[in-house]
């Protein structure tokens, strides 16, 4: 018996040694310290209109959105198996080619699945949705390394739009930048299916907002190489995308250029903008 | 005309091929036990390869494939063991993984290596293992090759015996997350400990005592540092702990589990703040002809993962047992129940029952009966308060009543499976199956009844053995129900000779699909051949999306259409 008591006093000693408990009490939000910085951050969130925790996602996207207002620019993906066409009422096909590849580039398989400037390497830029609000803090508290200026010239009649990006290095940077303009669009109402009661209708949300949607891309997928010198502090550079004609069905007032420069090689975007077609 | 690009995978695809072949041609050199330094190695070898081509009827196109024409996943485990020490390591390949497995395996290298020594009371071991705590409620490493599932801890281990019937072991590292290398708290560092007493071994008077009983227990912490940008604040230390027991007596067994984890705000949980609990009971009887064997299961907001943000299959510490019966057959296996972590209250009964040999009903050889009824339902959550939902973010998330069942039913199964040996010719299985699915809870997390799927399966396996050889196998299941994909009938027609050589072709047909007006055909034929410790399977055909479960954990398995062959082998 003796023996028995000595063993579980030894293995007492290994529980209180080693193990520790963190008992949080309420209230659980705490203000967060963040800014300072004036880097404008891209979120790309992943999406799809048959994933059911795509709803809260986009829900997050923009509370992010109020807190940082104009630093956060927000791209929604819809791409992969969630986004495809299937029976009613989700028959609708927002992918695009832009889309898709992006998807299949950085290797996206669940929804919803976020990118910040798509920092890190491999699956590390994956983020889940739980995840985006801290690593947005981090990012917006950084200073930026450049600015983008976007001169959208469109015709109404004609939907033809012309794209000007002004892109301003404020440090110099090792490496090759590229810059890519997309189109989004707002207020899209289509149907989606959510699986949490309180955000909205469940399971099918019939008249769903999509917000940001990704329609396309002004110079493909993985845009125009800035310069191929060495970047310096305070170099300007334009990007020019002409020619490019909204499709008949998207409605231009809901629609705006998102640019963003990227390092060719570790694909981490170091700025983004936001301007309305018109 | 071609394309570049084409041409390379074209290339690329022949490379693969030719690898292959090596393979093949030096496995029988490979496959011998070798002695090196007075040690023994031994250990496995597993290629898959599947081919994909697009396929209209199914719905495959060009742009699914995406000029991915070949995928391949492979192993090779090597065990080296002298005297008391050893060591192993296993090599992973995905080139480029097996549609259906996770990308973040695209890659090769070792990912699980290990050296062990064990001398009187002490093992210790170094680099990856797998392991587990009593049933796995709080902690269970393991592997599973087919599900793409590993969650191996890489760390330290240490086993010590001090006493017979006192089995003390701990555990310190980080666990396994696909290729990427552990760094700067990007996940938990995982600690803990578990004893185990074998009572009838520590006191002398129960020694010859028939009822035998062994108690245990331990704890399992992880820490993870906070995160400042976090807009809740996160415990940085979680720890579970639990306690059990095993007491049998005869033909009796009854054994038991409960764990308790405090709050662990997670992605899993929508980060809600209340702790966790589990209680695993299981009773069974058994003696000569009867076996029976009954289960309960109460999970409440349970899953412990190493890093509170991942949401996906890996980095489980907790393992939250399967009380559903596994399905052998195809149909009814088209509907499998895949754990809930968040909240589940489960019962299972399962009786097997063989009819006495050269009796009325049992004939000549006798009859064997199993019946098997599994019931998943939610568990009784109750909102805080009126205006805080039930499971709302940034809260203490509901109250539960323990043990107590949900109205919510989330899967039932009622199944009965008959196998009577007619003749020495003649051998047959019938089996039904009625299931109870819930689409919304299992596949899309809703916490809704509006798509149950009410499903019949209907098995008849019939063998006819012409001599101690040769056997023919015709195996027809057909499957009714009014939702999903409506009906399926499948029929297999199987050749055996044993014990080297398989021959096989199925059709699965798919109608009265409400979401289509077509039919469809999945057919397949498969070959295999068994050579000592080496096998090698190949099949050609059409393979239905469907969902794949190992120990309630699941993964969806895309339709596809193409050549797969798997190389097995063994030294």
């Amino acid at each position: 018996m003796n023996k028995i008591i000595k063993i579980l006093l030894f293995f007492a000693l290994i529980i209180v040694l080693l193990q520790a408990c963190d008992k949080i009490e309420e209230p659980y939000e705490r203000e967060i310290n963040g800014g300072g910085g004036n880097r404008k951050v891209l979120l790309e969130d992943y999406t799809g209109h048959t994933c059911v925790n795509c709803p809260g996602a986009a829900g997050t996207a923009h509370e992010l959105k109020d807190e940082y207002k104009d630093q956060l620019v927000i791209i929604a993906v819809h791409a992969g198996y969630f986004a495809q066409p299937t029976n009613e009422p989700y028959t609708a096909d927002f992918r695009t080619e832009v889309g898709e590849e992006l998807n299949d580039f950085f290797g996206i398989v669940s929804n919803p699945a976020g990118m910040i400037n798509r920092i890190g390497e491999g699956q590390e830029r994956i983020l889940v949705e739980t995840e985006w609000q801290s690593a947005v803090g981090q990012e917006v508290a950084r200073p930026a390394d450049a600015g983008i200026t976007i001169s959208n010239t469109y015709n109404e009649q004609t939907r033809v739009l012309n794209t000007s990006l002004d892109i301003k290095f404020i440090n110099a940077l090792p490496g090759t930048y590229r810059a890519c303009a997309y189109i989004i669009e707002d207020s899209i109402v289509a149907p989606q299916k959510n699986n949490d009661p309180a955000l909205g209708p469940s399971p099918d949300w019939l008249d769903f907002v999509h917000d940001n949607m990704l329609r396309g891309s002004l110079n493909d997928t993985w845009g125009d190489l800035v310069t191929d010198e060495d970047i310096t502090a305070g170099s300007v550079y334009t990007v020019q995308c002409d020619g490019f004609t909204l499709n008949a069905e998207w409605k231009d007032r809901h629609c705006a250029i998102v640019a963003f420069v990227y390092n060719e090689d570790t694909f981490e975007i170091i700025q983004a903008e936001e301007e309305k077609v018109k | 005309m071609q394309t570049k690009k084409s041409i390379i995978l074209k290339k690329i695809t022949v490379i693969r091929f030719l690898y292959l072949f090596v393979f093949i041609a030096i496995l029988p050199v490979l496959t011998q036990a070798q002695d090196i330094l007075g040690g023994q190695v031994r250990g496995n070898f597993q290629v898959d390869v599947q081919t994909y081509e697009p396929n209209s009827q199914i719905g495959i196109t060009k742009e699914d494939i995406n000029g991915e024409k070949v995928g391949m996943n492979g192993f090779g485990n090597f065990i080296y063991t002298n005297k008391n020490f050893t060591a192993g390591l296993r090599f992973e390949s995905y080139l480029k993984p097996l549609v259906g497995f996770d990308p973040a395996y695209e890659g090769t290298g070792i990912p699980y290596w290990f050296a062990s020594y064990k001398k009187d009371k002490f093992e210790i071991t170094v680099g990856n293992f797998y392991d587990q705590f009593g049933n796995g409620l709080i902690f269970r490493a393991y592997e599973e090759w087919t599900l793409g599932y590993d969650n191996s801890v890489n760390g330290i281990r240490v086993k010590f015996n001090p006493f017979k019937g006192v089995a003390l072991k701990g555990i310190y590292g980080v666990q396994r997350y696909y290729w990427v290398k552990y760094k700067d708290s990007d996940r938990g560092i995982v600690k803990g400990a578990d004893a185990e007493f074998f009572l009838n071994d520590i006191f002398k008077a129960w020694k010859n005592n028939k009822t035998k009983i062994i108690l245990g227990g331990g704890f399992m912490s992880k820490y993870q540092k906070d995160d400042p940008f976090f807009k809740y604040k996160l415990p940085e230390n979680v720890t579970a702990f639990s306690g059990r027991f095993n007491i049998s007596r005869g033909r009796v067994n009854f054994l038991g589990e409960y764990a308790y984890k405090i709050n662990d705000p997670s992605a899993i949980n929508n980060i809600i703040y209340k702790e966790g609990q589990a209680l695993f009971i299981s009773g069974s009887y058994s003696k000569k002809g009867l076996g029976i064997t009954l289960g309960a299961k109460w999970i409440d907001n349970m899953s412990f993962k190493s890093d509170r943000f991942e949401t996906g299959n890996a980095l489980d510490l907790s393992f939250l047992p399967p009380l559903t019966k596994t399905h052998s057959y195809s149909l009814e296996a088209m509907y499998p129940y895949g754990t809930q972590p968040n909240g589940e209250m489960a019962v299972n009964a399962q009786v097997v029952y063989t009819i006495p040999k050269k009796s009325k009903i049992g004939g000549r050889y006798g009859t064997t009966l199993e019946f098997n009824f599994t019931r998943v339902n939610a568990i009784d959550k109750k909102a805080l308060n009126d205006t805080t939902p039930i499971g709302a973010e940034g809260t203490k998330g509901y109250t539960s009543a323990f043990l107590k069942f949900g109205d919510l039913k989330y899967f039932e199964d009622w199944n009965i499976e008959i196998t009577k040996k007619i003749s020495k010719k003649w051998k047959m299985i019938l089996a039904y199956t009625y299931l109870n699915y819930n689409f919304d809870v299992i596949e899309e997390e809703i916490e809704s009844d509006h798509n149950i799927y009410k499903v019949h399966v209907g098995v008849a396996d019939v063998t006819y053995k012409f001599d101690s050889k040769n056997a023919l196998r015709l195996e027809l299941q057909y499957m009714e129900t009014r939702q999903d994909s409506g009906n399926w009938a499948a029929a297999l027609i199987e050749y055996t000779i044993a014990p080297k050589w398989f021959f096989s072709v199925r059709d699965e047909f798919n109608f009265n699909n409400p979401q289509s007006n077509n039919t469809y055909h999945y057919y397949s034929a498969a070959f295999g051949y068994t050579s000592g410790p080496n096998r090698i399977q190949l099949s050609y055909g059409l393979q239905r999306e469907g969902i794949l479960c190992v120990g309630g954990i699941c993964r969806k398995v895309p339709a596809a259409s193409g050549l797969t062959l798997t190389i097995f082998s063994s030294f």
